[in-house]
């Protein structure tokens, strides 16, 4: 009878359309990169790159190029010019492809890109502290925090090197009484600057100034006594900067300010919008042709954008980075671990990204499609801490959705893919179909087992296989617990190993410690054994053996210290004794020559496992001995002849013992010298790159310590698997 | 009749016995001078014991040494101290019940894929708890957020410690007769009634040594506590540094009485078992 092939073509049908699904989710994955610094010092700022895409940052002298896929190159190396300080910010100055990099020496570079690399095109001196640049035609300005102002300086771009062309200060717009009064802008929180039609915004805490690129209404602080009475100054202020203006000589056209009460904000050019984020997460849009309607000095009615919903977490500190090119707009929130990416255009969220950021610079590449962020994971805002990660802009959109789908069709297909074994099987023989229903029936009769079974194999897998297998796997990369990378390297933590001096000695130290341990381990517990049982009085023998497990009651970490301490330490046993003898002091555990000695000497008389092989010696069947004894046979030659033999099992249980136990020995090292002193072994040494965060190199390490367990514990393994049968 | 006369054997010689006498007797002097400067410095102020470790304290400031060194012992371990013993204890208990009800299952139960799952348990004895540290660590830390709790100790213990405690007790299961079995499936006793009730109580010896190794084991491990706790460290991750504290101090009295004390509760978990322990016996029936 043909069976029905239906079921099992069903079955593939299906498999293949998970694969197909699971490779699909998979590509369309979003990939985000974590940037490496290949500086020596940390990462002070960052920036795109105009002409195509990628980014770039500086630290040290140096500026980096970093492209698309996180490939690194040295863009421009400004230690010449800086005399080894360090550049601390780039400014971008839009649509000329050149920024600005303000260095510790205070001299700023215009910096032209060429490529990958960055060409120097001129340099001038600043003071203060640069806070944005806002770039216009012919012209760009700077804005510096000097003492507690802000002060606006116009520079041409042709002639960069010359210095300034304009400057003028920040004013807050008084009101009337004896004409306009102006007084210094408070607050110095810049939130961006942009030029639109001859006029400079720069959008500032809480307001937003417009000024006239000729900054003629701000220039009151450097011009002479006559130049302001000529300009219709009334009166001036030298120590505040304060000044008065005639109000009919006031420029209403050059000069306003007003108010908006949120601390975030950044112009969209598409759409002739100013975007501002609320501390309450709200975000509020205001047109700039409607900024001239407005009274000068009064409050703007910001408008709430209505299809955007942000998510209600506590309030923050809002920042917000604006991609030109593509009207989106990037709302972080400084004490929330956050990115929020806003399609102005659109009008709707495009993503929210979770982690651990305390972000401090976002950066959006030429072509919108990725986010270079700089963060730290701790909270502190150090710049020594600050990471770099780029953010794929479109498909993290879909992130969460595309991982669910991803597993979901794994699943799926595994599933699927097993059935259709099953049916395929079924279907092609009928005793196997039979075979198949029987043990099905058989496993649902005891279900229970299986219910049982399942967390003590989950626990099994989870605790034992998974962490034994991916840590084999760690020692190829180059995984620590700052940088997460899974990089492979090459075998470069076993080249390490090998290469290293330091971990040589490890090794060597561990085959001396194999080779001492197995002598102590077998001769002097043995020849005690025997001795015991030689005595005749069995009370002796039962007192001593009552009295020697009394030692082994404490702990060993604590019999390991009080060697260290009692016996060895400068007022102990040894150094007592030898004082005695009128000797100086002797340093055995702290010195190079004689710590490894020390350590080898320690649990001296080595009589630790004479219980296994006494036990042996007493049941070795007193024909043996009494035949011996009729020979004439000497004692030696009993022993060597008859007794060891006999008592061969117990020989080589001791001997696996040892070798497996140590390797493994950690306390030995760790308490009395800490590896110093030529004592090292590679237990410790992994020990201390696990608690380092190494974990790559630490895997490195426990895969060899394995290696060279293998055997005896496989024959251990084996031996006892033999001896319970 | 033939009177049995006991042979002379040539053990039984006079220069072999003092010989033997001997050399026990040195033996046994080397193998307690720790413990017994430990006894004894304990009940020295820290003075006597820098300037003579072998000094005998002095008879009328003893006790008052003895209160001073180990109350201020106690004070600083005692709580590390319970959890250690807190933490031996139930991880030892876990081990012996998951090993109990495992190892029934596998000697009297027969179902599919029985073989198969029981290499998986004996496969990953092959593989030291060592190896899988790093990544333990980073999984337990990060991932299971169980760092610095009594589970991130406990969990990996109890999964790595069921196979050797299933390997060790099925045997032992497998030993016992047959027909006690069949009787009480015959009176209809369910699965769990006959493990509480018969294999239990028949295999006690062996899950009393398993329980007295596992805590001993456990109560004395550095490295896994180590890496999992950082605020609630047990007490022999903390015995270093007290014993440095202690020296640094000049309460060098206090370190060794620290150490007895340390000793008590490994002292009381010998004593559960200590027949097995003094005679030999078991470990010559080992069956090697």
């Amino acid at each position: 009878m043909k069976r029905n092939k239906t079921p099992l073509i069903l079955c593939l049908c299906l498999f293949f359309c998970f694969t197909i699904g699971a490779v699909f989710s998979y590509l369309k994955m979003p990939k985000n990169i974590a940037v490496e610094p290949i500086l020596d010092s940390f990462v002070t700022s960052i920036d795109y790159k105009q002409s195509g895409n990628g980014f770039y940052y500086s630290g040290g002298t140096k500026i980096v190029y970093v492209d698309e896929k996180g490939e690194q190159s040295e863009a421009i190396d400004l230690s010449e010019q800086t005399g080894g300080q360090r550049i601390y910010s780039l400014m971008t100055l839009e649509d000329k492809n050149s920024f600005i990099a303000f260095g510790d020496d205070t001299k700023a570079y215009l910096l032209k890109e060429d490529g990958n690399v960055l060409k120097l095109e001129g340099s001038f001196p600043y003071n203060g502290t640069p806070l944005k640049i806002a770039s216009g035609e012919k012209e760009f300005y700077v804005i510096y925090q000097i003492g507690n102002y802000c002060e606006v300086r116009a520079y041409d771009y042709e002639h960069v090197s010359d210095d300034f062309t304009r400057r003028g200060l920040l004013y807050n717009y008084g009101g009337k009484g004896e004409g306009i009064t102006l007084t210094l802008a408070k607050g110095l929180r810049i939130v961006s600057a942009f030029v639109e039609d001859d006029m400079l915004y720069v959008m500032h805490e809480g307001g937003i100034y417009k000024m006239d690129t000729s900054l003629k209404m701000n220039c009151f602080k450097f011009l002479s006594e006559d130049e302001r009475t000529a300009a219709g100054v009334v009166s001036y202020n030298k120590n505040s900067y304060e000044a008065v203006i005639a109000e009919d000589k006031f420029d209403s056209d050059a000069l306003a300010v007003y108010t908006t009460g949120v601390t975030a904000g950044c112009y969209c050019k598409e759409n002739g919008q100013l975007y501002f984020i609320t501390n309450n997460r709200k975000l509020m849009h205001y047109s700039i042709s409607e900024i001239g309607s407005q009274e000068i000095g009064s409050d703007l009615q910001l408008k709430a954008v209505p299809d955007i919903a942000l998510q209600d977490n506590q309030a923050a500190k809002p920042s917000m980075y604006y991609d030109a090119a593509h009207a989106k707009g990037y709302l972080v929130f400084d004490t929330i671990d956050n990115l929020v990416g806003v399609d102005f255009s659109e009008t709707e969220v495009m993503f929210t990204t979770k982690g651990q950021f305390d972000v401090d610079d976002v950066e959006i590449s030429a072509d919108g499609s990725q986010v270079l962020l700089m963060y730290s994971n701790s909270k502190n805002g150090n710049h020594e801490d600050m990471q770099l990660k780029i953010f794929d802009v479109e498909k993290q959109a879909d992130k969460s959705l595309f991982t669910t789908l991803l597993y979901v069709c794994i699943i799926l297909a595994v599933c699927t893919l097993v059935l259709s074994i099953f049916k395929g099987m079924r279907s092609s023989s009928e005793k196997y179909d039979t075979k198949v229903k029987q043990t099905l029936k058989k496993m649902w009769k005891h279900k229970w087992i299986y219910v049982i079974l399942t967390p003590s194999l989950a626990g099994l897998f989870l605790f034992c296989y998974y962490p034994g297998i991916a840590s084999l796997g760690l020692s190829f990369f180059d995984y620590t617990a700052e940088k997460q990378s899974m990089k492979w390297n090459n075998f470069a933590n076993y080249v390490n190993i090998f290469t290293n001096k330091y971990s040589l000695e490890a090794f060597r130290n561990m085959i001396i410690f194999l080779v001492t341990d197995l002598l102590t381990c077998l001769i002097p517990p043995l020849i005690f054994a025997f001795f015991l049982s030689f005595m005749r009085s069995k009370r002796f023998s039962n007192f001593t053996r009552t009295l020697l497990f009394i030692p082994g009651v404490i702990p060993g970490i604590a019999t390991t210290l009080i060697w260290r301490t009692g016996i060895y330490g400068e007022y102990g046993v040894l150094n007592a004794l030898i004082e005695l003898f009128k000797g100086e002091p002797v340093k055995f555990l702290t010195s190079s020559g004689n710590a490894l000695a020390s350590i080898i000497m320690m649990g001296f008389p080595f009589i630790g496992s004479y219980l296994i092989f006494y036990g042996a010696i007493m049941n070795i069947a007193d024909a043996y001995i009494e035949a011996a004894e009729l020979e004439g046979c000497p004692l030696l030659k009993r022993i060597v002849k008859i007794d060891i033999p006999l008592i061969m099992p117990q020989l080589k249980y001791v001997l696996i013992m040892t070798l497996i136990a140590s390797a493994q020995n950690f306390n030995r090292v760790y308490m009395t010298t800490g590896g110093s002193w030529g004592t090292q072994i590679p237990i410790n040494v992994m020990y201390n790159n696990l608690v380092a965060g190494n974990y790559g190199q630490s895997s490195a390490y426990a895969a060899l310590l394995f290696l060279i367990m293998f055997i005896p514990t496989f024959i251990n393994l084996r031996t006892q698997k033999k001896g319970m049968e | 009749m033939m009177k049995k006369k006991l042979l002379t054997r040539q053990s039984d010689r006079i220069s072999i016995q003092i010989l033997s006498y001997v050399v026990i007797s040195v033996c046994l002097v080397f193998a307690m001078v720790p413990l017994f400067i430990t006894l004894v410095n304990s009940a020295k102020d820290n003075y006597s014991i820098i300037e003579n470790i072998f000094s005998f304290p002095q008879w009328n400031e003893l006790f008052q040494n003895i209160a001073d060194n180990y109350s201020i012992a106690a004070n600083e371990i005692i709580l590390p101290m319970w959890r250690s013993v807190f933490i031996g204890f139930v991880g030892s208990i876990g081990n012996v019940a998951i090993g109990a009800i495992l190892a029934y299952i596998f000697s009297r139960k027969d179902f599919p894929f029985k073989e198969f799952i029981f290499t998986l348990y004996i496969a990953i004895m092959l593989v030291p708890s060592i190896m899988g540290m790093p990544v333990l660590v980073n999984f337990m830390s990060n991932v299971l957020n169980l760092k610095d709790t009594y589970w991130g100790y406990w969990l990996p213990t109890w999964g790595g410690g069921q196979a050797s405690t299933l390997f060790l007790f099925r045997t032992f299961f497998q030993q016992q007769p047959l027909s006690i079995y069949e009787s009480a499936e015959v009176e209809g006793g369910k699965d769990y009634q006959i493990l509480w009730y018969i294999s239990i109580p028949l295999a006690k010896p062996i899950l009393m040594l398993q329980f007295v190794n596992g805590f001993s084991a456990q109560y004395n491990d550095y490295l896994w506590p180590s890496l999992i706790f950082n605020d609630k460290k047990p007490l022999m991750v903390m015995l270093q540094s007290l014993s440095q504290q202690f020296g640094n101090n000049s309460q060098n009295g206090a370190m060794y009485a620290m150490y007895i004390i340390a000793a008590v509760p490994l002292l009381i978990n010998t004593c559960l078992n200590l027949k097995e322990f003094k005679s030999g016996d078991f470990a010559a029936g080992l069956k090697l």
